[in-house]
């Protein structure tokens, strides 16, 4: 056994590395900028958790997904790990104050991106070694990545401040496009460059379509039956998440819990833990759910909406069957389901009305960017991107107008700028929305569009090499969840308090 | 469903025929104003005061648009509601379905989120307990909130009992609680637990088995936690882990950061126009802070906005007129008395009082 293996051992417990994670791994450790194309599944925050337990300095791992961010830093200390924080707006300010108190004792320290967009906190961060840098989700650097983020603008410059540290980009599924522009933008130099293959074999996948939306949940409650658990359903709305859990209810006697931004963050991680303790057979969800989730045999992925570009389709799906067991992906759609993600795409920038309100002569505009923003009524997302183009093209100094620049030039590349944006999103659905046409092999579009190389023959492809087939509840015979045993003991609510608290009968 | 119309039904009841349905809506959702604190006293709905703070959603629009639509409410000037003879009478219906728990108390409990605190740090501490029982050291915890993670530790090792005497202690001290519910009650609250063995039902989870809906799970579950407090305060002997849970509670009189910023400001002798300015904030939302500061601090001064005159002749008026609605003190008012004025006339009186 090498002497990374007895590391990893030692720090993990595990015995052996998944494929991709050792070379990453020593690639850091020789000081090289890396650039990892890993899927979802395949252990990506092992390439940084365990160069932080072997370099002297600080990781710092930059995350746009905050909740993720926590949710790692949770399960890192529920295993007894002390070294490990975070910093985001989930951090009440006594908790922030703390983290900051203490920051000699880190080894590992997420921060979000908007927390690094605040000099104060980089000064503070620059006082102390920084070894490494890890940009995770880094193709939300890039314009032509699926879910661009302006604060990762900024990261390039906060890792110039912090000493030029080792960079690590991670992300899940990228095109080639993708991948030139993380490099040029976070200043890599002559990266090591990982790629594993984005097919994965052993999920079957489904694309079905429907005339409406009664013959969407028909298919669906056809589908249940017999199909294997446990399973994540994605629904487009909240509204749709809470139905399709009602219905795999009743109809098929599910164990079901629904999952979205509604739901209180209590109820959010009580339901992640009954899924992680097989108390659950489907969460249906709309996409905030699932990334923290850190279970290997999920079988099935069901899509009731059409995914906004096959990065999010794969990113998705790739949480199925992690322990390389048999598992399906089933995307069930209507006419309807592709207009709406169509419109939801729309809505993530804002249009042109809404940029010509705010500059000089719009309605909205006023001498602070506050009241101007507040008065136009932005959304959060909208506020923090207009906020930094803004900001970075001199029409925005310590959040009041220049009225000193050319603010209408200012404009018209900006509406330019997102003109442009909305036409590379369009370009990506239709990529997507080519998965509906029933006569291409599925996996032969995914291939076409990372450029890979075909895999070979496989036993269950997709609907359209292998139209008949499904995955069921028996091919993963052993691994298939039985009843369980009964929750918290039973009897009386005495009894089960008793179980709870580990108290015989007669106290 | 029921219970959030039952909600409403109360608070229109109390504070509907004179307050626009924003301002019972605040009433509920406990928001922190010199207002919403007037209200609350003037209207005396303490009971049901910021019930939907730290709870479930309600989309408050869609319940009052469909008690309308049962001719249960009517509508009047200026966003007000008053209920109707069938509004009476489906309120007693819904007290029988979805009776509100004798012991909950809004006001005391939820203003300050004293409730939640208390029943974060209590689950945690049972799941803790539970898990050490089993010999499980190493756990996912149900509270991600670091001051409640800090206080449960706290209460775990500043003890000189052994694991096992504070698992019975704890164990006594919530059944003889739940002894005074029903069954059905205290099996929902054991049943919400997270365990060794179990994660736990979520209120939708509970609400579907039972047949109820969520928020009736959630005040039910809540009235228990209300009784919990109350009487680890009463018989603090009886009580002594339950006590020791009871977050610590801000400062009755404290007003909102923002607004002590607005006072910082007004202390360095700036104008309420100036500092509206400086803070890229509205004139309105100034004059807020102002009312909020007067109705918390008795030291304030609010010659600078207001003569003594015509706070006595303000709160005179709203005393005769047996209201606090602004628009009608105001139609009865000389000219030139603005809005602002009224408002931090009725503070400094009831604030004072
Ligand atoms: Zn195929």
């Amino acid at each position: 056994m090498s002497d990374l293996e007895n590391e990893l051992r030692r720090h993990f417990g595990y015995r052996s590395f998944r494929p991709y994670q050792k070379e990453v791994v020593e690639s850091v450790l020789a000081e090289s900028d890396t650039i990892a194309f890993l899927p979802t599944g395949m252990g990506k925050s092992l390439c940084y958790q365990l160069p932080a337990k072997l370099m002297t300095g600080l990781t710092i791992v930059v995350s746009p997904l905050v909740s993720l961010m926590e949710d790692q830093v949770i399960q890192l200390r529920s295993k007894g790990e002390k070294n490990a924080a975070h910093l985001s707006s989930l951090l009440s300010n006594e908790e922030r104050r703390f983290v900051l108190k203490h920051l000699n004792r880190w080894s590992l320290l997420f921060v979000s991106p908007e927390m690094l967009s605040q000099q104060w906190l980089v000064k503070k961060l620059a006082a102390r070694k920084v070894s490494l840098f890890v940009v995770d989700e880094a193709h939300c650097i890039s314009q032509w990545g699926h879910e661009f983020r302006t604060d990762y603008l900024r990261l390039a410059d906060v890792r110039k401040s912090l000493g030029q540290p080792v960079c690590l980009a991670l992300t899940a599924t990228a095109t080639q496009e993708v991948e030139e522009d993380i490099v040029s933008k976070m200043h890599m130099v002559r990266p090591e460059r990982f790629r594993a293959p984005v097919n994965r074999g052993n999920i079957f996948l489904q694309v079905h379509t429907c005339e409406n939306e009664y013959e969407k949940q028909r298919e669906f409650v056809k589908y249940l039956q017999g199909f294997a658990q446990p399973a994540i359903c994605y629904a487009g709305t909240r509204q749709d998440a809470e139905d399709y859990a009602h219905l795999a209810a009743k109809t098929g006697g599910l164990r079901t819990a629904y999952y979205h931004g509604g739901v209180s963050k209590e109820d959010r991680i009580m339901i992640q833990q009954q899924f992680l303790n097989d108390e659950l057979d489907m969460i249906c969800a709309t996409n905030a759910f699932g990334m923290g989730i850190d279970k290997s045999d999920i079988r099935t992925i069901i899509h009731l909406y059409l995914p906004q570009s096959v990065e999010q389709y794969l990113q998705e799906t790739g949480r199925a069957g992690r322990d390389g067991g048999q598992s399906a992906a089933k995307m069930i759609v209507a006419g309807d389901d592709v207009r709406l993600s169509l419109r939801m795409l729309q809505r993530d920038l804002p249009d042109s009305r809404i940029i010509a309100s705010i500059f000089p002569g719009g309605l909205y505009h006023r001498p602070f960017w506050n009241e101007t923003a507040e008065l136009a009524g932005l959304e959060d997302i909208y506020h923090r991107m207009l906020h930094f183009y803004l900001e970075q093209a001199g029409a925005l100094k310590e959040g009041k107008w220049d009225y000193t620049v050319q603010t209408e030039e200012i404009k018209e590349r900006l509406l330019e700028r997102f003109r442009r944006r909305r036409f590379e999103k369009e370009r990506q659905y239709k990529k997507m929305q080519e998965f509906l046409n029933k006569d291409t092999c599925i996996r032969a579009l995914i291939r076409d569009y990372f450029n890979e190389e075909p895999e070979s023959q496989l036993s269950l492809c997709c609907n359209v090499c292998h139209p008949n087939s499904q995955v069921d509840a028996k091919m993963n015979a052993g691994s298939f969840q039985t009843d369980s045993a009964p929750v918290n003991g039973s009897g009386s609510w005495r009894n089960m308090l008793q179980t709870i608290l580990r108290q015989s009968e007669e106290t | 469903m029921k219970s959030a119309e039952r909600l409403l039904l109360a608070a229109i009841q109390s504070a509907g025929a004179e307050r626009s349905l924003n301002g019972v809506k605040h009433i509920l959702k406990g928001k922190r104003s010199a207002q919403t604190i007037q209200d609350v006293r003037f209207f005396q709905c303490e009971r049901i005061t910021a019930s939907l703070k730290d709870a479930p959603e309600v989309n408050i629009e869609s319940i009052v648009s469909a008690l309308k639509e049962r001719g249960c409410i009517r509508s009047g000037p200026a966003d007000t509601h008053h209920l109707t003879a069938e509004g009476v009478r489906y309120f007693q219906e819904l007290e029988d379905d979805v009776p509100f728990p004798a012991t909950y108390h809004g006001m005391p409990y939820e203003w300050h989120s004293a409730a939640n605190g208390f029943w974060q740090r209590l689950r945690l501490l049972i799941q803790t307990l539970g898990n050490l029982q089993y010999d499980i050291r190493f756990f996912q915890p149900v509270s991600y909130d670091y001051t409640v993670q800090r206080d449960v530790k706290t209460v775990l090792n500043h003890s000189s009992y052994s694991k096992d005497q504070q698992s019975r202690q704890l164990y006594q001290e919530v059944e003889s609680v739940l002894t005074r519910f029903s069954d059905q009650e205290a099996e929902i609250f054991v049943r919400r637990l997270t365990s060794a063995f179990s994660a736990g039902k979520t209120y939708t989870q509970l609400a579907a088995e039972k047949g109820k809906d969520e928020l009736y799970i959630h005040f039910l579950h809540r009235g228990i936690i209300h009784e919990m407090i109350q009487l680890s305060a009463k018989e603090s002997e009886s009580f002594p882990l339950l006590k020791r849970l009871v977050p610590a509670i801000p400062n009755q009189t404290s007003v909102t950061e923002t607004a002590a910023k607005t006072h910082e400001y007004i202390k360095a002798g700036k104008m309420l126009r100036e500092i509206a300015a400086t803070r890229g904030l509205k004139l309105s939302t100034i004059e807020d802070h102002v009312v909020e500061i007067a109705l918390h601090d008795d030291a304030f001064d609010p010659a600078d906005y207001i003569t003594n005159e015509v706070i006595t002749m303000a709160a005179n008026k709203a005393a005769d007129l047996g209201t606090s609605r602004l628009k009608t003190i105001k139609e009865n008012l000389p000219d030139g008395i603005t809005y602002f004025q009224i408002r931090l006339a009725l503070a400094i009186k009831s604030g004072r009082s």
